[in-house]
């Protein structure tokens, strides 16, 4: 194989599909990417086996062929070579040639074949998102996954659950949701029409991060695609797969149904934002708690460190319901506030209860915070 | 003089067994046997001192001792009865002094070099303790006099059941001499087996063994031997000991690698762990999970949470989660172990708030698994 390219262009390529390999694993070939010339073009594709990339790019074919390299040195090494064409071919035995300027390169290659196949079906029947929904449905959720080391046995709670119904008046709704056990996140996007999803399934974290980075880019014509096994990145040139995964996922509607919540106050999410921003300063690292008083015509946020020092700060709010002291690991609340423009409404239970905080726009998003106790 | 120490070491005679046999006139002077089902994959926990003369002894599984003495009465333990007497017990050990250490539910140090009662002589306030527990419990218990800790543990298990035993500071260094390297304290098994094979079999071989050779040998511990040899020990009387760690281990009868097993038992000594924290009023943050394969090879594995916890069933979720990261299940396992540790101390300034979890209601049906297995395996 022989190919001619363009360096920054392989360079975006490589970026990528960077995320995609599974540096960690025991199988090698796993942590290399596989390269295709064919027709007029380079495919660069790359698996973990549960989420799937490849990129395409028109380049100056040579000789058509494959072959799989270390993803990583690859993607190091071109970075570095100078902006110009990059001449790129594997010799019979294992070895590719780099040759950029007066750069001399030479890697080691494994066997096209060793590589495991990447399969893109049933992207007919999938439910077409916009991007402008599930990249904020997405980013609502992500936060709230835990992190691997803390994971929970009993639950699937690496990932986001992906699930669809129906509300009382009949209208179909997707429906994101993740926790860490502490928290909650669900964000809903009604649909109009009703797309089944089955039970419920759980779209990993790495899957997650990476369809978010591909939306990142903005890339003209892409969209995404909803089906009952895997979620689908389309953009011209580019095409991914998370496969999504089976798992038991807590039972979280009774935990954000609003009649659990008697109190309620009116608050400004920026406000409150900055304000705890402040506090977590303070409270960085030794407690991460901080007091909040609810009271009928403002909300007090305090927080103090016996070596630092203390905040305390009053915020105008408006409370329907009886007046409490509360303490909450400011972070969580950060969290989600920084999603919220103006005002939002802080539900209430009581001092050892859950809040929950509610912002609704496009989707209609609900974060539930558990409190800290002393 | 005013340096010499009097410690008292008091050890009820097999406790467990002789409440039994307290509270069910029956089973006098007969075998009693307290622990797991012979049928099953128990063990024993404690036996009357008529099953040891069958060759009978703790941690024995419960089948071998059925073997061993078929005449043998079984019998569950009934751990909140003994928790019940031994709080009789200190409450005795603190109308003389306040230093009492307790080691477990039937054994404690006491210091008794001042004591509340003005008794000058360590043998007299020794002579009494005994007097009193039998006359509030109707059970025996043997006290061990001595100067220091070592040798008053010793000096208690010398003359068994019902014993007094004083060593004298001009007595030690003969009784020292001729103690079976096995009685030694923190000499187990394997220290043992090292011991023998190196030719010390007793005290006196011990202490002709130079100090760096000890050392070089067993390490920290080393030092401990050359010094408990020659009838030194400082180690003080700690009353109420700071708890640093809370758990519960149980070894198998028979290695195991059948996943459900291991779930069962750890799902019991969860509950075990979760409720002795409960009852101490303690919560802790670290969970540790402790496994000892065939081979003898210990491992243990833990996580550090960002709150403190004491319910069984997070406990048992953290220990599964530490299970993955053993073999088990591919290589066979001889013990389990779950410990809870970082604990608030008293010292450690204001309380800590800890974070509280969603109230999922979800029902843990995998709780039914555990009704194969008793709480009797679960060694004391």
């Amino acid at each position: 194989m022989k190919c001619k390219i363009q360096k920054t262009l392989l360079q975006n390529m490589l970026a990528k599909v960077q995320g995609f390999t599974e540096k960690k694993s025991t199988l090698p070939i796993l942590s290399h990417i596989l390269l295709e010339i064919s027709g007029d073009s380079l495919q660069v594709k790359a698996t973990d086996l549960h989420t799937s990339i490849q990129v395409n790019s028109p380049c100056e074919v040579i000789q058509t062929g494959a072959c799989a390299i270390n993803g990583k040195s690859f993607y190091d090494i071109i970075r570095e070579l100078p902006e110009q064409m990059v001449e790129f071919w594997v010799d019979d035995g294992s070895h590719a040639h780099i040759i950029a300027e007066n750069n001399r390169i030479k890697m080691n290659v494994m066997d096209a074949q060793e590589y495991p196949m990447v399969e893109f079906m049933d992207m007919d029947h999938g439910y077409s998102v916009d991007l402008s929904i599930m990249k904020p449905m997405i980013e609502r959720t992500i936060f709230s996954i835990p992190s691997s080391s803390e994971s929970d046995s009993k639950y699937t709670l690496g990932g986001v659950l992906l699930t669809s119904g129906r509300d009382e008046t009949g209208k179909g709704y997707i429906e994101m949701v993740s926790t860490d056990t502490r928290r909650l996140s669900v964000v809903r996007y009604y649909t109009g029409e009703h797309i089944d999803m089955g039970g419920g399934i759980i779209v990993p974290r790495k899957g997650l991060q990476e369809l978010k980075r591909l939306m990142d880019n903005k890339e003209e014509g892409s969209r995404v695609l909803l089906t009952r096994d895997s979620i689908f990145y389309t953009s011209p040139d580019t095409l991914a797969t998370v496969r999504l995964i089976d798992g038991k996922f807590p039972d979280y509607q009774s935990v954000v149904s609003p009649e659990a919540f008697p109190i309620t106050t009116r608050i400004n999410a920026q406000e409150l934002h900055s304000v705890l921003k402040v506090c977590a300063a303070m409270v960085s690292d030794i407690s991460n708690c901080v007091r909040f008083s609810f009271h009928k015509d403002r909300t007090i946020v305090f927080a103090s460190n016996p070596d630092q020092g203390e905040v305390e700060t009053p915020i105008p709010s408006v409370l329907h319901g009886d007046e409490l002291d509360i303490n909450f690991n400011p972070r969580y609340f950060m969290d989600c506030l920084s999603f919220i423009e103006g005002e939002t409404e802080i539900h209430l239970k009581g001092s050892q209860g859950p809040c929950m905080i509610t912002d609704s726009g496009i989707t209609e998003s609900k974060w539930v915070i558990m409190p800290m106790r002393f | 003089m005013e340096n010499i120490r009097k410690i008292i070491h008091i050890d009820m005679d097999a406790f467990y067994a002789s409440v039994e046999q307290r509270d069910n006139p029956r089973l006098r002077g007969r075998p009693v046997i307290v622990g797991g089902d012979p049928a099953g994959r128990g063990v024993v926990a404690a036996c009357s001192y008529e099953a040891r003369k069958f060759g009978v002894h703790s941690a024995m599984p419960s089948s071998r001792a059925k073997r061993l003495c078929p005449e043998a009465i079984f019998i569950h333990p009934r751990f909140d009865v003994y928790q019940q007497v031994s709080q009789q017990i200190m409450e005795i050990f603190h109308e003389y002094t306040d230093l009492v250490e307790p080691l477990s539910l039937d054994e404690a140090f006491l210091d008794v070099t001042c004591n509340k009662k003005g008794i000058a002589s360590a043998t007299e306030t020794a002579r009494r303790l005994r007097a009193e527990i039998r006359k509030n419990t109707s059970l025996t218990a043997s006290a061990g006099v001595s100067y220091n800790k070592f040798l008053a543990k010793a000096a208690s298990d010398y003359r068994k059941p019902d014993g007094l035993t004083v060593i004298t500071p001009e007595q030690a260094q003969g009784f020292i001499d001729q103690l079976p390297i096995g009685k030694f304290f923190g000499v187990g098994k394997v220290t043992e087996q090292k011991m023998r094979s190196l030719g010390i079999t007793c005290g006196a071989e011990l202490r002709q063994v130079p100090q760096e050779r000890l050392v070089r040998l067993f390490g920290k511990m080393g030092l401990f031997f050359h010094s408990i040899a020659h009838g030194i020990d400082e180690r003080p009387v700690t009353p109420d000991r700071i708890r640093k760690s809370l758990g519960r281990e149980i070894t198998l009868h028979e290695d195991i690698d059948d996943m459900d097993a291991i779930f069962a038992l750890l799902s019991e000594l969860a509950d075990s762990v979760g409720s002795l924290l409960k009852e101490e009023g303690l919560k802790g943050r670290t969970v540790v999970l402790k496994l000892k394969y065939h081979d003898f090879q210990s491992i243990t594995r833990s996580i550090t949470l960002d709150h403190r916890l004491d319910n069984a069933e997070e406990i048992l979720d953290k220990a599964l989660l530490l299970l993955k990261e053993t073999e088990a299940g591919t290589r066979k396992v001889r013990l389990l172990g779950i410990t809870v540790s970082n604990f608030e101390l008293p010292g450690d300034g204001p309380p800590r708030p800890y974070q509280l979890l969603l109230p999922f209601c979800d029902v843990t049906e995998q709780k039914e698994k555990t009704g194969a297995y008793s709480p009797s395996m679960l060694q004391p």
